[in-house]
């Protein structure tokens, strides 16, 4: 269980949580994050075609590679380093009360 | 996917899975750089909305249609009666997750990259302020895949090219919380008719934003 956290939280203060910091500062300097995944910074997307299918492939895969690593790791964690009972006790029942606290659980993950 | 596989509910799943895009706290602190804090309000409250709103009523919605128990959820190996050691146990489930979900999802990735074109048009101000635009945005951003906090420099890219502020709305609520790669995904552990809910939801809750951005003239 230790095991587990000590992952999420150093995986996500690596993937998440240090490079928002910075892009926070970034955007408050320069009120942007950056051209667009999609459009870049024209009005238009490049045709359809394999052109577009691999400079987006490789556009999200760089930009979303380390946080799925993380979200492996925590993923397969939960199942293999966590107690079953545990969890059960806490997210199990069907209920308002177990929706929202998964929503809690979900906004320090931000993937 | 793990939370699914270790017992957890319908809604805490789908609140979880919503969650992480849509209260994202850094995507709502670039929004309000980006973009104006007013956006980053409008943007919070439809999240909360959603996750806490719509992934309960998804779960009500599958429990009240199933009044047979629920078909026996698939065996799944207990940890605790799994003897062999935590971490070659932890490495294959690493490896299950990997095989089962990365490969599948990246194929959808580069069709909806391929034809991004067709979800996306070109934009103009003179479309950018149509009532249509709205819904057709709601609806490609519901389908279309981002990276986290992607849509912040999609809109203000469009917003710069003559979008009008219901198209922004739409697409800044729909982009983020669920993609057609990621529905195939939750897929796996989550009942298609909460899928298709919670989708639907998506939807019309990027039009009904985009309809408040204009009447709040943001």
């Amino acid at each position: 269980m230790l095991l587990f956290f000590l992952t999420t939280i150093v995986g996500l203060y690596y993937a998440k949580w240090m490079p928002y910091f910075h892009r926070a500062l970034t955007a408050a300097a320069t009120h942007s994050l950056g051209p667009s995944i999609v459009s870049g910074k024209a009005a238009v997307p490049p045709a359809v075609g394999w052109t577009a299918a691999w400079s987006y492939t490789v556009a999200y895969a760089g930009a979303v590679w380390q946080a799925l690593v993380v979200g492996l790791l925590v993923g397969s964690g939960i199942q293999a380093l966590l107690p079953r009972a545990w969890l059960t006790r806490f997210l199990g029942r069907a209920g308002f009360t177990t929706t929202a606290l998964a929503g809690a659980v979900s906004i320090p993950s931000m993937m | 996917m793990g939370l699914a596989k270790s017992r957890a509910s319908t809604g805490a799943v789908l609140a979880y899975w919503l969650g992480n895009p849509m209260l994202n706290p850094a995507t709502l602190i670039f929004l309000g750089f980006v973009l104006g804090w007013r956006w980053a309000a409008l943007r919070a409250a439809t999240s909360i909305l959603l996750v806490l709103g719509v992934a309960y009523l998804a779960e009500r919605f599958v429990a009240g249609r199933a009044a047979r128990p629920a078909a026996p959820a698939p065996a799944v190996p207990d940890a605790a009666s799994d003897r062999r050691p935590l971490l070659v146990r932890w490495a294959s489930a690493f490896g299950q997750l990997a095989v089962g979900l990365v490969p599948e999802y990246f194929v959808i990735v580069v069709v909806l990259g391929a034809v991004r074109a067709w979800l996306f048009p070109a934009m103009t101000p003179a479309i950018g302020h149509s009532l249509w635009l709205i819904v057709g945005l709601a609806l490609a951003g519901t389908l279309f895949v981002v990276p986290t906090a992607g849509e912040v420099p999609i809109v203000q890219t469009l917003l710069a090219f003559g979008l009008g502020a219901g198209g922004a709305g739409a697409l800044l609520v729909t982009l983020p919380p669920v993609s057609l790669p990621s529905l195939v995904m939750v897929g796996r552990a989550v009942p298609a008719r909460a899928l298709a809910f919670v989708a639907g939801s998506v939807a019309v809750l990027g039009v009904l934003t985009g309809l408040a951005a204009l009447v709040l003239r943001l």
